[in-house]
């Protein structure tokens, strides 16, 4: 196997897969990454079980094969290449040699043929999403993760459906940790073809990988088949095994009811917390919301540290509402919010608040409060 | 404010230095402290010789025995460093109320603010610590004079294995600023990985970023990380034998055992004991660490986490059992158990989304209301639940 290729071509898309093959899984030969050459080019796969990708890249080929290497180091190699062309050749025993003239490196790979089988990607019900939009609903749900060690489905995946309603279809992405809840949706019309009432469990590791692969403009496909969830460019694949699992019935904590609509400005709000969170810590981590006539005002009281409150006006004629929340959370929301305004929707101490873009119902968030 | 002045006392390789006093046949030689001999085992504390040689904490020993090949292996002696952390206490207690000690590893932080007129200024008090550790124990320490904890601890580390280190107040910031990034108390491997991916290795280099950045880095630690690489460190000296709180019950078998039922009862029976006091103080445990004491004397430590932090005793139990496992490696019989919560905290405000398990999680709370209310009334023993009563 021998074949040359421009530095450039690759470079991109070793540094991306780097979160695929940096993960530790069962197989050590997952922290390569398998180069078949086909008549124009070569073929790039890798996966750590789960999530798994695979591109096409031009390359001129002298001979046909294939080959396995590790991962970071051919990505560190190709990075600090002195010069535009790469020739990259297999001898005995699965040793790589990669270089030119005057570099040369001597690399040891492993056996292609025990490198684990990627699905095989046919007959797919694929349907097109705007990859900015996708690459935002992603980065709008991945923001809630829960602890390390934690099992459950439901909050390691991101529950993918598509909803169709009498005027419109809805692609949606919810996430929750047990305490919150987000929830991003794109709105197609009608007639737009899209499959059937699907709702599955995506994991949350996968989808951080994808976002590498989301250009800022163009389009990209979406199916699901055989347990797996496809996201198709042209010339490049990401597949995530999907999770087994029930995803709680959420339907009655995005219901806004009779709760006060409150709006504010984004960034003074956000400012605000971030100044009111400096106080908070691992043991104390809730502050104080009063919203009283026409004004907010934020209280954080740390034992340990000391004390600090801040107030700005804001538009509320209703009753006194003296509640707690982790302020990361609410932080954490308005830093994914795009529109200028907020509007947090709050109905008492006990009971989940609301919060979404003003005039933009693709997203929202929705917070438990904490007890005071 | 009045400026604090903290001395950091640091026996360099302590568990060494204990070896040494009681052999004195190992001075000057390579010592290893281990775990275990066994072959997995891995290094406790290293003397100076076998760190040259390349011996790190954590090391396999098999390794370490590549690396150093003379150096005499011995194994864990706790009791032994506990009681010579006792001694060294002594000699610092003349000088100041607050002193915080360590388990055993050979560091004092004593808190000398305002005993000027006593006793001289903080370096002098120091120098006399020292060599009452020197008359009395044989130890040779390092010392240092800083503002606060942390920059006392740096100052230590920097002088390693001999010598003593005075940073005055105000200087904190421009004292750290060269500093290499690893030798900040409470950063840790991981973090070390992160700041070399953005290719910052001195103190000050992640001094010149701000807290937005470091969050993006580290989240909620950014705020710890921020005040740490400027050399602020706000905590407290705590008074002799009032460190930070923790519920500790212990149990000695009449006949060493090594059977799982008679284990756990025992178990069980501390985690009930440690609970009660942890509902009376309102308070709820994050973590629980096991000790275990086999008959040949040697002891094994391990924790467990409890996420979220609890006082229920079912929950408790789950989380004390699985620090049991990780710590109970040996076949050889146990003769004493210690069940020791802390990371002591409120109990959890946070009130969940899902309603799940909710129902469960009452039931269970009432239960050990239920049990506790009798043993108010009646006493301790009036109600067992079954797996105490072998």
């Amino acid at each position: 196997m021998k074949f040359k290729i421009q530095k450039n071509d690759i470079l991109d898309i070793l540094s991306k897969v780097q979160g695929i093959t940096g993960r530790k899984s069962n197989l050590a030969i997952t922290s390569n990454i398998l180069m078949k050459t086909t008549e124009k080019g070569i073929i790039l796969v890798v996966t750590d079980l789960e999530t798994g990708f695979e591109g096409f890249y031009p390359a001129s080929i002298e001979n046909q094969g294939v080959l396995t290497i590790n991962s970071r180091k051919f990505y560190e190699i190709v990075k600090e290449f002195p010069s535009k062309d790469i020739q990259i050749s297999k001898s005995d025993n699965y040793w790589i040699k990669i270089g030119n003239n005057n570099v040369e490196y001597n690399i040891v790979g492993l056996n292609p043929d025990d490198f684990p089988e990627t699905p095989t990607i046919e007959n797919i019900d694929f349907f097109t999403i705007d990859s900015e939009v996708f690459r935002k609903m992603i980065e709008k749900t991945i923001i809630i993760t829960g602890a390390s060690d934690e099992k459950r489905t439901h909050i390691t995946g991101i529950y993918f459906e598509i909803i169709h309603q009498e005027d419109k279809s809805v692609v949606r992405m919810v996430s929750t940790d047990g305490n919150r809840l987000s929830k991003a949706d794109c709105v197609y019309e009608k007639d737009t073809k899209l499959p059937q009432d699907i709702g599955i469990i995506i994991p949350k590791k996968g989808m951080n990988e994808v976002i590498k692969f989301l250009d800022p403009s163009g389009t990209v496909q979406i199916g699901v088949k055989n347990n797996n969830f496809i996201i198709k460019k042209d010339y490049e694949t990401v597949i995530i095994r999907l999770l087994e699992g029930d995803f709680p019935e959420y339907d009655d904590i995005i219901q806004r009811g009779s709760s006060h609509a409150i709006h504010l400005d984004r960034k003074k709000f956000l400012m605000m917390l971030k100044r009111m969170s400096i106080l908070s810590s691992e043991d104390y981590k809730g502050v104080i919301f009063n919203f009283k006539d026409d004004n907010i005002s934020i209280t954080t009281t740390n034992p340990d540290l000391g004390e600090s409150k801040e107030d700005m006006i804001i538009d509320y004629k209703g009753d006194l509402i003296e509640v707690a929340f982790n302020p990361r959370y609410i932080i954490e929301i308005l830093s994914v919010i795009d529109t200028e305004k907020v509007v947090v929707n709050i109905l008492d101490k006990e009971k989940p608040c609301l919060i979404e873009g003003e005039n933009d119902d693709t997203y929202l968030s929705v917070i438990m409060p904490m007890k005071i | 404010m009045r400026e604090r002045s903290i001395i950091h006392i640091n026996v360099a390789d302590f568990a060494v230095a204990v070896e040494r006093l009681v052999d004195r046949r190992l001075k000057e030689r390579s010592v290893i402290i281990a775990h275990d001999t066994a072959v997995r085992a891995t290094v406790y504390d290293m003397s100076e010789e076998a760190y040259q040689n390349g011996v790190r904490k954590g090391m396999a020993l098999r390794r370490a025995l590549r690396y150093c090949r003379n150096a005499v292996v011995l194994p864990l002696h706790p009791f032994r460093y506990e009681r010579a952390m006792v001694q060294l206490l002594k000699c610092a207690l003349p000088y100041s109320p607050l002193i915080e000690k360590s388990d055993h590893d050979g560091h004092l932080f004593v808190d000398v603010t305002g005993t000027g007129r006593l006793f001289g200024p903080p370096p002098d008090i120091a120098w006399r610590i020292r060599k009452a550790m020197r008359a009395n124990m044989g130890f040779d320490p390092i010392w240092s004079v800083a503002s606060n904890k942390l920059v006392a601890k740096v100052a230590t580390r920097m002088v390693k294995p001999v010598g003593e280190y005075i940073v005055g107040a105000g200087e904190e910031a421009c004292f750290m600023k060269p500093l290499p990034i690893h030798l900040v108390p409470g950063i840790e491997r991981e973090d070390l990985k992160c700041f070399r991916e953005f290719n910052l290795t001195r103190t000050g280099h992640v001094a010149n970023l701000s807290m937005g950045q470091l969050y993006v880095m580290f989240g909620n630690r950014s705020h710890s990380l921020y005040n740490a690489v400027r050399g602020i460190d706000p905590s407290p000296v705590l008074p002799v034998g009032q460190e930070h709180p923790t519920v500790s019950v212990d149990h000695t078998f009449g006949n060493d055992t090594n059977t799982t039922t008679s284990l756990e009862g025992a178990l069980y029976r501390l985690v009930e004991k440690a609970g009660i006091d942890l509902r009376k103080r309102r308070l709820t445990a994050r973590r629980i660490r096991i000790v275990l004491d086999y008959s040949d004397g040697r002891r094994m430590t391990r924790q467990a986490t409890a996420d979220p932090a609890t006082a229920n005793d079912f929950r408790l139990f789950a989380v004390a059992k699985t620090a049991l496992e990780r710590a109970w490696k040996r076949r050889v019989r146990i003769r004493h158990l210690r069940l020791i919560c802390h990371r002591l905290t409120y109990p959890p405000a946070q009130m969940a989304l899902f309603n799940e398990h909710e129902q469960e999680k009452r039931k269970s709370d009432n239960l050990i209301f239920a049990f506790d209310s009798i043993r108010r009334r009646y006493g301790f023993n009036a109600i067992r639940v079954g797996r105490t009563l072998n």
